[in-house]
C-alpha cells in the first residue's frame, strides 16, 4: 500500500521533471558540421583543425584559463635536470596498447620532423633527436627529458595539440575520448581517463559554409567548425612571413607597403587581429607598430613565396603580397603546399619567403621559443631561452619575453602579420561547453538536456 | 568558542533575556558544573521553536563559560554526539525544554571523548548525569516557543569561501587535525584538497595514480566523509577508495577504505559507482537503482533520483517524495530539526536556488549564482551554515557558504 501511494505520487511528479537534468545525460550523437579547410587539417595545426582532432587524439594535458596544467593523459614532474611524462594508468590507444614512453618517444619524434610548434615546444630539451631516439626503444614508463637550461614554461608547451601522442603517420590513432569508426565518426571510449564522453559518438559533415551554417541554425548540427567565432577569446593562431637572408630585401620593399589591419579586415576575416609584433596582442604583444615604416621604394627581381594550399586565408594574403610586392618591382610566385610538404620544403631549402602560421602556446616565453623555431637560427634560439628560463618569477619571464620580442623583431627574418582565433559557433543548448588557454573549445564535455 | 556562539552570546548581551530562562538556565549550570565534565562541553537543545532552542543554548554555554567550563552550541538531533566530536568538544550536554504552565528542561551530561584504543566499543553508554529543572513560564519565553519573532529565510555569504579553477567532486566538512576546528576537504581536478576554515589551502593530495577504473565517470563525482580525525576518498575515476590522516600539513594515506559511502561516520551505509556515469548504486536496500547522489543521516536517508525527484525515509514516518531537487541535496540538521537543503534539479542553470525543506510549509530558499552539485551540512565558523559546491560557467568552481537568517 505504502509502496503503491509511493507511486502514485511519483507518477504525478514525473511531468515536470521531464527535463531534470542536474548532472549530465548521457546518451545521442554529438553532430559535427565543418568546412573543407577543416577536414583537410588532418594533424590539427588549426584551432578548429585542433579542437577536431582533439575527439581522438587527446593531447597530453590542458591549460586551463588561468594557466593551470590539468593531466589528461599524462602528468609531468620536475626532476633534478628536468621532467618526466608520467602516462596515467589507464591511457591506452585504440588498438589498446598502452602510452609508454617509447610510444611518445616515436610519436614526437615524428612530430618535430613536420611542426614547428613541436619543435618550439620541446626546443629546451637537451639533444633532443638523441633523447627521443634513445627512449624510444626502451621500455620505461616514463618519457624522461632532460633539459638543456631551465624552462619553467615546458608544461604549459608539452600541452600543446602538436605533441598530442599518436601511432604512425596517419595521424588518426590517437588516444581520445573517442574511437574512430570510420571517417565521419566516432564511438565514445569507456575506459578513457577523463571518463567517457556522455554522447554515445560523434558525426562529421564536411559542408560548404552556408550549407554548415544553415545545419547549425535547423539543429542539425550542434558544432560549427570554421566560421564564427569570439574576438574576445584568446587568439593564439599567428601567421608569419618568414624570409632567407637572401630575400630581406624583398622584405624591406614589403613593409612599409603592408597594412595589417586592411589585410586582416579584407582577407583574413574574425576573429583575427593585426599582429604587428613577435608576439600576440593577446600575450602582451603590441597592438600598433612601435614606429611608422619608412617610405616604399622600388626594387627588382623576382622570388618564391611558399605558402599553405588548404588554408583559403593563406592563399588570399599570399595573393596580396603578390600584389604588393609586384607594385614595389619584384615578381612573387606562388608555391602552393601541404602543411607538411611546406615544412618539410622549407627546411630544405626551397623558396625565399614563407607563409607560416602556427598555433601559439599560452605563456609569452613558450610562444617566443616557437617564433625562434620558425627563424631557424638555433644558436640564438638557444642563447635567448636559456636567458628567459633563467627568470623563475613568472611575471618577470614574462616581462623580459616581450621586451626581448621586440628588439628582436628587428632582427630575426621573421615578419609577423596577423594572428586568429578559434572559428566555432554552437548550439546554445551544449552544456558544459569550455575553452581552454590555447582558445579552443574542450568538446569532451559537451551534453544537452 | 564558535563564532555563532559569540554572536549569540553578543544578542544576548545587548536585548533582555526572559527572566524565565535565566533562572533555569543558572539551575542546569550549577547541575553541570556539579558533575564536573571533561570540558569543552557542547550544549544542544531541542525546543518547540528554533529561537526558542537557540536561546536557551547560547544562554546555558555563556552561563558555563562563565563558570570556567568552556562550551560550544551545536545543533540537536540524534547525531549530536558525533556533531560535538566534531567541534571538538569533550562532554555533551541534551536537553529537551517543554513549555507549558512551567518551562521544563530535561536532559543528560554525557561524555563523547573516544577513547582511541577503544575499538569499536561506543563510548556513550550512558548518562553521566540526568539535567532536569522547572521555572515558571513568562510571557516572553511563551512568545520564543511560538516560533515568531526569529528569521527563517537563507542568507548567501556574499564572498565565496574558496574559488577552484576545476569543478568540485565531493566537499566534507570536519575536524582533520584534531584542533576542535572543522576543515573543508574538497575533491576536484584529480587531487584532495583541505582547507582551513577561512579557505586557505593546508595540504593537497594527488589521486592520479591510482588504479583507474575500468570505465571512469566524465562528470567530476565522488565521496569524501570526514570520521574519526580520518577522510575517506573514493573517486569515481579510480577504483578502490583510500584513507587520509593530515599531519604536519600533509595528507598522509592510511589504509585502503571500504567506500563509496551513502552518509558517513556511524550512519554510513555502503554503496558502489555505477561504471561510466556519475551515479551512485546503494549497495544494499530495496532501492537500488542508479542516484544522482545520496545521504543517510540520525536514520533519515535520502535518495536523489536522475528524474529530479527525491526520495526522503523518515524515522517512523511514510516516504515523502520530493520534486525539483537536483544534484546538490543533503540531509542537514537545521535549528533542531532534520530537513533536506536541496538544488534544483534544471539543466545547467546560470543561478541555481537552495532550498530547505522540512516538516513545516515553510521553504526558506535562496538564489546562488552557477549550478550547486554539493551540499555539506556543516561549514565552519557560524552554526547554523551549509557548504556548497558551485560549479560556474567557466568550468570552475566555487566553496560557497549558505546561513541562516538571524
Amino acid at each position: 500500500m505504502r509502496r503503491e501511494a509511493l507511486l502514485l505520487v511519483l507518477a504525478a511528479a514525473t511531468g515536470s521533471e521531464a527535463r531534470a537534468a542536474a548532472r549530465a545525460r548521457d546518451g545521442g550523437t554529438l553532430r559535427l558540421a565543418v568546412l573543407p579547410e577543416v577536414r583537410a587539417d588532418r594533424w590539427g595545426e588549426t584551432p578548429e583543425g585542433a579542437v577536431l582532432r582533439a575527439l581522438v587524439a587527446a593531447p597530453l594535458c590542458r591549460v586551463d584559463p588561468s594557466g593551470r596544467v590539468q593531466p589528461v593523459l599524462a602528468s609531468i614532474q620536475r626532476t633534478a635536470d628536468g621532467v618526466s611524462v608520467v602516462p596515467r594508468p589507464g591511457a591506452r590507444f585504440s588498438s589498446g596498447a598502452p602510452l609508454a614512453a617509447a610510444e611518445l618517444a616515436q610519436a614526437w619524434a615524428r612530430a618535430v620532423e613536420r611542426s614547428p610548434a613541436a619543435r618550439g615546444a620541446l626546443g629546451p630539451v637537451r639533444e633532443l633527436a638523441a633523447t627521443l631516439d634513445q627512449q624510444s626503444r626502451g621500455k620505461a614508463a616514463a618519457l624522461v627529458l632532460p633539459l638543456a637550461h631551465p624552462w619553467p614554461d615546458l608544461e604549459v608547451s608539452l600541452c600543446h595539440p602538436a605533441l598530442a601522442p599518436v601511432l604512425g603517420d596517419g595521424g588518426g590513432a590517437g588516444i581520445g575520448p573517442y574511437t574512430p569508426d570510420g571517417a565521419e565518426r566516432g564511438r565514445a571510449v569507456p575506459a578513457f581517463p577523463e571518463g567517457r564522453p556522455h554522447p554515445d559518438g560523434f558525426q562529421i559533415s564536411a559542408l560548404a559554409r552556408r550549407a554548415a551554417q544553415r545545419a547549425l541554425e535547423t539543429r542539425s548540427a550542434q558544432v560549427l567548425l570554421g566560421d564564427g567565432g569570439d574576438p574576445a577569446a584568446p587568439a593564439l593562431f599567428a601567421t608569419y612571413l618568414v624570409s632567407r637572408p637572401a630575400a630581406r630585401p624583398v622584405v624591406a620593399l614589403l613593409e612599409p607597403r603592408l597594412d595589417r589591419p586592411a589585410l586582416v579586415r579584407s582577407f583574413v576575416g574574425t576573429p583575427a587581429a593585426a599582429m604587428p609584433g613577435l608576439l600576440p596582442p593577446s600575450l602582451g604583444g603590441p597592438e600598433r607598430p612601435s614606429a611608422a615604416a619608412g617610405s616604399p621604394a622600388r626594387g627588382s627581381g623576382s622570388a618564391l613565396l611558399l605558402y599553405t594550399a588548404d588554408r583559403p586565408a593563406q592563399r588570399a594574403v599570399a595573393q596580396r603580397l603578390q600584389i604588393l610586392l609586384r607594385d614595389a618591382g619584384v615578381s612573387l610566385t606562388l608555391g602552393a603546399r601541404t602543411p607538411e610538404a611546406l615544412d618539410r620544403d622549407w627546411r630544405a631549402g626551397q623558396g625565399d619567403l614563407a607563409l607560416r602560421s602556427v598555433l601559439l602556446p599560452p605563456a609569452p616565453a613558450a610562444a617566443l621559443s616557437v617564433v625562434l623555431d620558425l627563424a631557424g637560427d638555433p644558436g640564438t634560439s638557444r642563447r635567448e631561452l636559456a636567458a628567459l628560463g633563467a627568470l623563475g618569477d613568472e611575471r618577470d619571464r614574462a616581462a623580459r619575453t616581450r621586451e626581448r620580442a621586440l628588439q628582436l623583431a628587428a632582427t630575426l627574418p621573421v615578419l609577423p602579420l596577423y594572428v586568429e582565433g578559434l572559428r566555432a559557433r554552437l548550439d546554445p543548448a551544449l552544456v558544459d561547453m569550455r575553452r581552454d588557454a590555447f582558445g579552443l573549445w574542450i568538446l569532451d564535455d559537451a551534453w544537452w538536456p | 568558542m564558535r563564532p555563532g556562539t559569540a554572536l549569540c552570546a553578543a544578542l544576548l548581551a545587548a536585548a533582555p533575556v526572559p527572566a524565565t530562562l535565566e533562572v533555569l538556565s543558572d539551575q542546569l549550570r550549577a547541575q553541570v558544573v556539579a558533575a564536573h565534565p571533561e570540558p569543552p562541553v557542547a550544549v544542544a537543545v531541542d525546543a518547540p521553536s528554533a529561537p526558542l532552542a537557540e536561546t536557551t543554548a547560547a544562554l546555558l554555554a555563556t552561563r558555563l563559560g562563565e563558570a570556567g567550563l568552556p562550551a560550544v552550541v551545536i545543533g540537536s538531533g540524534d547525531d549530536a554526539a558525533a556533531r560535538a566530536r566534531s567541534a571538538g568538544a569533550r562532554s555533551l550536554v541534551r536537553l529537551r525544554l517543554d513549555v507549558g504552565a512551567e518551562v521544563v528542561g530535561a536532559g543528560e551530561l554525557r561524555s563523547v571523548w573516544r577513547n582511541f584504543w577503544a575499538g569499536r566499543t561506543q563510548p556513550e553508554g550512558g548518562p553521566t548525569r540526568v539535567l532536569s529543572a522547572a521555572v515558571p513560564v513568562d510571557r516572553a519565553t511563551q512568545l520564543l516557543a511560538s516560533g515568531r519573532g526569529a528569521g527563517t529565510g537563507l542568507v548567501l555569504d556574499p564572498a565565496p569561501l574558496a574559488r577552484l579553477p576545476v569543478r568540485t567532486a565531493a566537499l566534507a566538512t570536519g575536524d582533520l587535525d584534531g584542533d576542535a576546528r572543522p576543515e573543508v576537504a574538497v575533491l576536484a581536478g584529480g587531487e584532495v584538497v583541505v582547507l582551513d576554515g577561512a579557505g586557505a589551502v593546508l595540504a593537497r593530495h594527488s589521486l592520479l595514480d591510482l588504479p583507474p577504473s575500468a570505465a571512469p565517470a566524465r562528470e567530476p563525482f565522488g565521496t569524501l566523509c570526514i570520521s574519526d580525525g580520518r577522510l575517506l576518498v573514493a573517486w569515481a575515476r579510480a577504483e578502490g577508495a583510500l584513507t587520509l590522516r593530515l599531519q604536519e600539513r600533509q595528507l598522509v594515506r592510511g589504509p585502503a577504505a571500504a567506500a563509496p559511502t551513502i552518509g558517513c561516520g556511524e550512519w554510513a551505509e555502503p554503496a558502489t559507482f555505477v561504471p561510466g556515469a556519475a551515479r551512485l548504486l546503494p549497495a544494499r536496500g530495496p532501492d537500488r537503482e542508479p542516484l544522482w547522489g545520496a545521504d543517510a543521516r540520525a536514520g533519515h536517508r535520502l535518495l536523489l533520483l536522475p528524474d529530479g525527484t527525491a526520495r526522503w525515509f523518515q524515522p517512523g514516518s511514510e516516504v515523502r517524495v520530493l520534486r525539483d531537487v537536483g544534484a546538490g541535496a543533503a540531509l542537514v540538521s537545521w535549528r533542531g530539526e532534520m530537513r533536506v537543503a536541496a538544488s534544483t534539479a534544471a539543466a545547467a542553470p546560470a543561478e541555481d536556488r537552495l532550498r530547505l525543506v522540512g516538516a513545516g510549509p515553510e521553504e526558506p530558499s535562496v538564489a546562488v549564482p552557477g549550478r550547486i552539485l554539493q551540499v555539506c551540512a556543516e561549514a565552519p565558523g557560524a552554526v547554523p551554515a551549509l557548504l556548497l559546491g558551485v560549479w560556474t560557467a567557466d568550468g570552475g568552481s566555487e566553496l560557497r557558504v549558505v546561513r541562516g537568517a538571524p
